[in-house]
This record gives C-alpha cells, sequence and structure tokens, in this order.
C-alpha cells in the first residue's frame, strides 16, 4: 500500500529524560494463564530452535497455544489435569483473591523499579479492564471482577513510579481461526492483520491512553498490518493521541513501523537492538514471564545474577525490564520477592552508579574477575563482583589514586600501566561493589 | 428481548428491489448452472457458483472453471484490482431510481458490503478498502438513498455480516460439500463484532435505512446482551427508525420482523408470519455476462413469480445486478419495465392486501387470490371462458369487475365460478376483484 508508513517520523524525538534515567522497570505477567502455570523451564528464549521452542514452550503465557500442539506434554498435562476444558474456564477460575496493589507497589519500589508494566491483554486475548468490544470477556466481568490495569495504575502512581501498558497488538488467539502455532515463523504469519482487528485494537489502546495515561506503551508482536498507514484508526492516529495525552511518554519498537522511542531485546533473542541509543532488554526472573509452577531454584536467577544482569545491562545504556509472574490469586512468589528484595538492597546503596547512569566510555569490561563500568557527572563507577586483591583494567584517564566504595570506605588503587589492583572487602549487602572514580 | 413487530409499510409493499453492485461486477462471471435450492451437491455448487458475486471464493477452489477464466483474462490480478478496474462511470442514480419506481418497487436495497468486504461507503475501519477512495470513488449509499428516496421509495441496506473473506483471508475457501461450510468458516470473533456493530451503526446514522438486511448471520460474540451487542444495534436502530425492519439472518433465535427465502432455498420460511423471497432476475445476484435471456425470468414470469409470493402473504425482492460501468443490463431492464406496465394498472389490487386462506391457487388455469379489506383479488393469467374453484362460502361473485375494464359476469356452478378473460393491454395477469359485499 502506497500510504504504508507516512509520516511516521513525525513522531521522532529526543528519549525523555525519565525514561534515559529509569534503568529499571518492572513487567507483570498475570492472566488466565496464572491458573494453569504450567509450562517446560527447557531454556531461555534465544538459545533454542523454533520448532522445540513451540511444541514444549517454557513461557506459561503461551499455554493457549501450547496446549493445541498435538502430542505436546502441555496438552497432555492439560488433559490430565484438566480434563481439555476450554481455555476461557481458567478466566473464572482466576480468583485473584489475595491481590493487594499497594502490597505489590511497596515491594516494586522498594526492589527500587521506576516504572511499572502489566499486561492489560496477553495473546489469549482476555483484557484486564473492560476493554470496548470485549463484552464480558474480561477481568471485570469475569474471575477478578476488577479493573486490575485501574488498580495497579493507581497504587503505582501512589507510590511514586511510572506506569505503562503492555499491548498484544499482534496477537489475539480469540480473534484468529489459525492453526496453532508451531514454528516460530508463524508467530508473525498467524496473526490477525484485518481492518477488523486494527478497528478493534485501536479502539483499545485509545481506551487505554484515556483512562490511564500510560508512560509506556509496550506493544507486542507487531501490530495489524491495515493500521500501517495514515487515516482513521491508523496507528499514527493512536500516536497522535498518545503524545498529546502524554507528552513525555514513550513507546516500544515491536509495531513494525519506522518509530519507536526505544528498542527491546528479550533473553537472549533480538541483542542486534541492544547497539540502539536507547533500549530496554525484558526477561523474567525465571524462563516464563507468565507464573510456572513448574520451575525451582535451577531457574531462577539469584539476587547476585539478577543483578549482574541489571549493570552489565546499563553499563551498555540499556534498562532492564525485568519480569514478575504473580500466582492466580495474586501472590507474588516467595522465589521472585526475595530476589526484588534483594535488589533493592543493593540499589538502596548502590543507585548512584546506576540511575541516571551512561555508558563509560573508555572504559572495558571484564568478566574475570567481574567488573562492569558506567559514568555520571564527573563520576566514573566500576563495579566488581569480586573481593580481596583484585586487579583489573582502568584507563589512564583516570588519573585517581584513591576511589570511594559506595556504601562506605574507600580502597587505593595501586596502578601498574593500565590496570590496578585494589583490596575489595566482603560487601554488606548481597552484590558486586561499586568503585566511584572522581 | 427486542420488542417490535413488522410495520404495516412492510408488509404492504409486496415488491423491493435489491442491487446487487461491487468489484464482482468488473469479471461479471458464473456458471448459470441452476437456482439455488435445485443443486443438492453443495462442493458441485461452491466449484460452479452460479452467483457472480461469490467469485472471489470461486476462484479460489482448485480446479473450478471460475479459477481457470479468471487466470485466462485477469492473469494474477489481485481481487482487490477488480475494486480500482470498477469505475461505475455510466452511473446515473436518478435514472436507476426513476426505473425502479417505475417498475413498482416500494423499497430499495442495495448492498453495502457484500462477502467480500468491501464497502460501498466509507465505512468506519476500511481505510482506502471502499467505493469514496477507489474504484467509483462515490458514496454509492448516499446516491441511491438519495435518488429512490426522491423517487418516494423506501431506501434498505443490505449488509453481509456473517461472512467477510477480507478479515479470513486466512481460511480456505467454501468448497465442503456441506452448506454448513459457510456457517463455520465466518468470523465470529470480538474485534469483528465490533466492526460489524460500527459498520451498521454508521449505515443507521447516516442514511436511516428503511430495511436493515444481513445475510448469513451476525458475529456470535456480540449475540449476547451489553455494550455492542446485536440486540443493542436493534435497540438503537428502532430508536432511529421506529419504522424499520430487520431480516431474519441475524442466526437462530435472534430477533426478527420478518423471514427470508432465496430462489428455492428455505422456503420452510414462507408461511403465517411476514416473509420475504430474494432472487436475481436471472440465475445470479451480481451481475453475470454469460447469462442470456434462456436463464432470466421473462417479464410476465417476473410478474406471475410476484403475484404468486403476494397470494401467499409474502413480499418478493427482485435483485438487479448492474454493469461495473453502471448500467442495468437490458434483459433486467425490460423485466422491471414489464413489472411496471403491469402494475402501472394493476397495482392498487396488490399493495396492500393480505393472503386469502379460504381460496386455493390454481395452476390450470393459473389463478392466485388475495385480498384487501372486503375486496378479493383474483389473479388470472388466461384468455376466453375459464373455470375454476372458489367456494360459495369464501366467495361471493354476485358483484364482480374486472380491474381497470368493467363490470363483469360471473357465473357459479356450485363450488366453481366461471367467467371470460378478455386479452388485455399490457402482458400478465388479469385481475379480478370481487367485492364481498351483498
Amino acid at each position: 500500500m502506497a500510504m504504508e508508513f507516512k509520516n511516521f517520523e513525525r513522531f521522532n524525538r529526543p528519549v525523555p529524560t525519565w525514561f534515559k534515567n529509569a534503568k529499571f522497570g518492572i513487567f507483570i505477567h498475570w492472566g488466565a494463564y496464572s491458573v494453569p502455570a504450567w509450562a517446560e523451564p527447557i531454556g531461555e528464549l534465544g538459545t533454542i530452535d523454533d520448532e522445540t521452542w513451540m511444541a514444549h514452550n517454557p513461557y506459561a503465557e503461551w499455554y493457549y497455544n501450547t496446549i493445541l500442539i498435538d502430542g505436546s506434554p502441555a496438552q497432555k498435562h492439560h488433559k490430565e489435569v484438566y480434563d481439555g476444558a476450554p481455555y476461557d474456564n481458567f478466566l473464572d477460575m482466576w480468583s485473584a483473591k489475595s491481590f493487594n496493589p499497594d502490597d505489590w507497589a511497596s515491594l516494586f519500589k522498594k526492589a527500587g523499579a521506576r516504572y511499572i508494566i502489566p499486561t492489560t491483554k496477553h495473546h489469549d486475548g482476555i483484557t484486564l479492564w473492560d476493554a470496548p468490544g470485549t463484552g464480558t470477556r474480561n477481568t471485570v466481568a469475569r474471575g477478578p471482577k476488577r479493573d486490575l490495569v485501574g488498580a495497579l495504575e493507581q497504587a503505582v502512581r501512589k507510590a511514586g513510579m511510572k506506569f505503562g501498558v503492555y499491548y498484544s497488538g499482534g496477537l489475539d488467539w480469540s480473534i484468529s481461526l489459525f492453526p496453532p502455532m508451531t514454528k516460530g515463523e508463524h508467530v508473525r504469519g498467524y496473526r490477525p492483520k484485518d481492518a477488523a482487528y486494527a478497528m478493534y485494537c485501536y479502539e483499545h489502546l485509545m481506551d487505554l491512553i484515556t483512562r490511564y495515561k500510560p508512560d509506556v506503551l509496550w506493544d507486542d508482536i507487531e501490530y495489524p498490518d491495515f493500521a500501517k498507514r495514515e487515516g482513521a484508526y491508523s496507528l499514527a492516529k493512536i500516536f497522535d493521541h498518545y503524545y498529546k495525552t502524554v507528552p513525555q511518554g514513550v513507546v516500544n519498537d515491536r509495531w513494525e513501523v519506522p518509530h519507536a522511542d526505544y528498542k527491546t531485546s528479550e533473553y537472549q533473542a533480538m541483542l542486534d537492538n541492544e547497539s540502539a541509543e536507547a533500549w530496554e532488554n525484558c526477561r523474567g526472573i525465571g524462563l516464563s514471564f507468565g507464573y510456572n509452577q513448574v520451575e525451582d531454584e535451577r531457574h531462577y536467577m539469584s539476587i547476585n545474577a539478577a543483578l549482574h544482569h541489571l549493570i552489565d545491562i546499563v553499563s551498555r545504556g540499556g534498562t532492564l525490564l525485568l519480569n514478575v509472574g504473580p500466582t492466580a490469586d495474586g501472590i507474588i512468589p516467595d522465589f521472585q520477592r526475595k530476589v526484588l528484595e534483594g535488589m533493592g538492597a543493593w540499589l538502596d546503596v548502590n543507585g548512584k552508579a546506576i540511575y541516571a547512569s551512561t555508558t563509560a566510555k573508555d572504559c572495558k569490561p571484564s568478566d574475570s574477575p567481574w567488573v562492569r563500568w558506567t559514568a555520571q557527572g564527573n563520576s566514573r563507577y566500576a563495579i566488581i563482583d569480586a573481593t580481596g586483591s583484585v586487579t583489573f583494567e582502568v584507563p589512564s584517564s583516570i588519573t585517581a589514586t584513591t576511589a570511594s566504595v559506595l556504601g562506605g570506605g574507600s580502597v587505593q588503587l595501586q596502578r601498574n600501566g593500565n590496570s590496578a589492583t585494589v583490596e575489595i572487602s566482603a560487601p554488606k549487602v548481597e552484590g558486586p561493589t561499586v568503585l566511584e572514580f572522581n | 428481548m427486542i420488542n417490535h413487530s413488522c410495520p404495516e409499510w412492510y408488509l404492504d409493499a409486496k415488491l423491493g428491489l435489491m442491487v446487487s453492485w461491487g468489484a464482482f461486477s468488473v469479471p461479471a462471471w458464473a456458471e448459470p448452472i441452476g437456482e439455488l435450492g435445485t443443486v443438492d451437491d453443495w462442493n458441485y455448487w461452491f466449484t460452479h457458483n452460479p452467483y457472480a458475486e461469490w467469485y472471489r471464493n470461486t476462484i479460489r477452489i482448485e480446479g473450478s472453471p471460475a479459477k481457470q477464466f479468471h487466470i485466462q483474462n485477469f492473469k494474477d490480478c489481485a481481487y482487490d484490482d477488480l475494486l480500482d478496474m470498477w469505475k461505475a462511470e455510466s452511473f446515473n442514480p436518478d435514472e436507476w431510481a426513476k426505473l425502479f419506481a417505475y417498475s413498482g418497487a416500494q423499497y430499495i436495497v442495495p448492498l453495502s458490503k457484500h462477502h467480500d468486504g468491501i464497502t460501498l461507503w466509507d465505512a468506519p475501519g476500511t481505510g482506502t478498502r471502499n467505493t469514496v477512495y477507489r474504484g467509483p470513488k462515490i458514496d454509492i449509499m448516499q446516491k441511491i438513498a438519495d435518488a429512490v428516496r426522491k423517487a418516494g421509495v423506501r431506501f434498505g441496506v443490505y449488509y453481509s455480516g456473517g461472512l467477510d473473506w477480507e478479515v479470513t483471508k486466512n481460511l480456505p475457501p467454501h468448497s465442503d460439500n456441506d452448506a454448513t461450510s459457510v456457517s463455520a468458516n465466518r468470523p465470529v470473533d470480538a474485534a469483528y463484532s465490533f466492526y460489524a456493530y460500527h459498520h451498521v451503526k454508521d449505515l443507521i446514522d447516516r442514511y436511516k435505512p428503511d430495511v436493515l438486511w444481513n445475510d448469513i448471520e451476525w458475529p456470535d460474540f456480540s449475540k449476547r446482551e451489553g455494550k455492542y451487542s446485536l440486540d443493542s444495534l436493534f435497540e438503537y436502530y428502532y430508536q432511529q427508525v421506529p419504522y424499520g425492519v430487520v431480516n431474519d439472518r441475524w442466526g437462530a433465535d435472534q430477533h426478527r420482523d420478518y423471514k427470508t427465502s432465496e430462489y428455492q432455498l428455505m422456503t420452510e420460511n414462507e408461511d403465517l408470519e411476514a416473509w420475504e423471497n430474494c432472487r436475481g432476475i436471472g440465475l445470479s445476484f451480481g451481475y453475470n455476462a454469460v447469462e442470456s435471456e434462456t436463464h432470466s425470468l421473462s417479464p410476465e414470469g417476473a410478474i406471475k413469480y410476484l403475484l404468486d409470493i403476494v397470494s401467499r402473504g409474502g413480499n418478493l425482492l427482485l435483485n438487479v445486478g448492474p454493469t461495473a460501468s453502471g448500467e442495468i443490463p437490458e434483459i433486467q431492464a425490460k423485466v422491471l419495465r414489464g413489472l411496471g406496465d403491469w402494475m402501472a394498472l394493476y397495482s392498487d389490487a396488490v399493495y396492500g392486501t393480505r393472503r386469502h386462506d379460504g381460496l386455493s391457487a390454481s395452476d390450470s388455469p393459473w389463478v392466485r387470490w388475495a385480498k384487501k379489506g372486503k375486496t378479493t383479488f383474483a389473479y388470472i393469467d388466461g384468455e376466453g371462458a375459464l373455470e375454476f374453484d372458489a367456494p360459495e362460502t369464501q366467495l361471493w361473485e354476485g358483484d364482480a369487475e374486472i380491474v381497470g375494464g368493467g363490470a363483469l359476469e360471473v357465473k357459479r356452478n356450485k363450488e366453481k365460478i366461471s367467467l371470460a378473460i378478455a386479452p388485455r393491454k399490457v402482458a400478465g395477469p388479469a385481475v379480478i376483484a370481487f367485492n364481498n359485499q351483498r
């Protein structure tokens, strides 16, 4: 279509400071799929071949699709445990009875997150608010019987964090009459692209923008192609409304149009996006976004591993969107809570090296010892996961002979050309030690 | 529950015209194999579909002659290219309206969207895929509505709520040896329901149609109460157009003002309730250039077809299929003129009549009955002395006149009456009016 993509460039503008400074956000995947909460924890996205991935999908929020794949272990599980019941029964079984949005918000705040993005409609098409045209197939009319998006929005903002929304514009399994997705290419091929679905998404997003003024619009898996043009019900019209309503808002890159405020990677996939000016990596604390009760300690990141992931991303100029997958009752599982609290404790002490930081241009990271660098103002920060006598590369532009240790104390540098040796004592909070060079 | 019964105007109207005009009028090609309801093998029907407006489906069926025709004549043209080739350069809505009004039709029901999904007005959400932006570059609905209303004829709209092949591009063509392949392979989801709702609401807002003629079925998702539901659409419609009527093709157990049959199918609907039979003048609704007079009703045949329906309490919705340029083909125009010539003399004996349950139709001689107030009408096709059943308990023959021709002597012989019918000035049956007041 000749009109496609016309004038999307008009939305391009500098990345808003709040997003550049935020560094750490929380993703929330909560849905009817949190009832079965079942998937095979086979590995991280980007490390498994497509066909194996689809039939053994470790993403519990993909349950709807996985149980449709003949012979899949998920299908077998669904038959055994639920006698093959219709997926929508899970919406009614989703009680959310222990959901306490203020408690969630205070945990996220304590974790040091600066923005929170819940799923408002995942691929199963169930909306977490009474979205236009969804009739009773939403959490207001069924299951939780509550506007979950609104409840989170209020709690998150009250706690002083930014609030964004995830919306699956690409896939909506309740809309399309496609066969189940068994190959990677199906994800983009088997999705509704037509005028009717484009109109539906338009009204959903306009409603989300008007009602919740989200600071982030996080689309997933493209956007209905019919709307990638100018005119009524187009994505361009949505962006117009969005930036007028939320001038400092940001949109991600998964619409597949020539505008994005930032790019995204996921686990170990789409890593080429991590060279963009602004980017965000998302992943679960384990191997799934939706809660997966099959997972255990072997699949979760430890506090230290989660911190490594955050610090590594921030040192490369990115942002981490770490996912939380609550249970159907509305409880954030202990292992996830523990990681968030651990990250928060570390950030309380070392946040200076993270928030609002930039990359440290001439400083080289290292994995042995584990060292990452960030910069802010006149300071550079070496974030080091080692104790005792540690030798690492320090650029000649750093002439200081001492560095402060965030959280108290200082160390002496013994320079030897491009390297320096310091004596690092055991940290007071779990996680790497941060040395500040002025 | 909708509380609305069929208004008198509709019961009185007797004759309406459907207008099937679309991108399919460009190829205007189908195999005239027979009337709907006379071909038992559905796979054969779909593969050799005589409905030219089904072209887009027929050319997708492997091995169909239509597919072969398309390749030979349109090479690799996509179906939507036909929209651009549809120029409507000779479209003169006032000329159409004049001919339609002359035919005696009391309401005109043009297609606003057929199964190909192309709208004949700039329907919400259709972007440029409509006749306002492409092809004719005209709001065809508005033009026809204005012209027929100026000519004193009511205006209704046909809308294909059941099928939209643009939305279900990914589904296989309808070709199973089973009529349910149509019902099974149609969009039923929330997004399409929303889209169709907005389309019909827009049609109501803009054109206040006197008839809402849905086809195939309404998307299942909105067959429930609440916002965007079918019932709420009906409520809105009757609020805007209190004397409007809706047909019965919204799905089983949905509200209707009247039932429909089509050619020789669904004739079980031709019962004591209000009903309407629709058919083409030939074997297709969309213009089929392959057809000749041998496939078409003659003017006299059309009049008798109408009177047969009238005698059984129904309405005839006779279809006109204009050419892509906007001409009414001569075979069809001749039938409309023939109907009009006859109606000019006899329409008073047709409009406003009701079925006469006491008197039986006869095919030899051809006699049909109807009543209006205290008058009983006999429509008689024949000349000279004729005798036929008319029980004395049902008919008093003492005061009979030839409509348009003066008094008439009628002799009674027990349960039969005999009379002499003179040759007439126009083709078509004679009409005798019996004044039942002794």
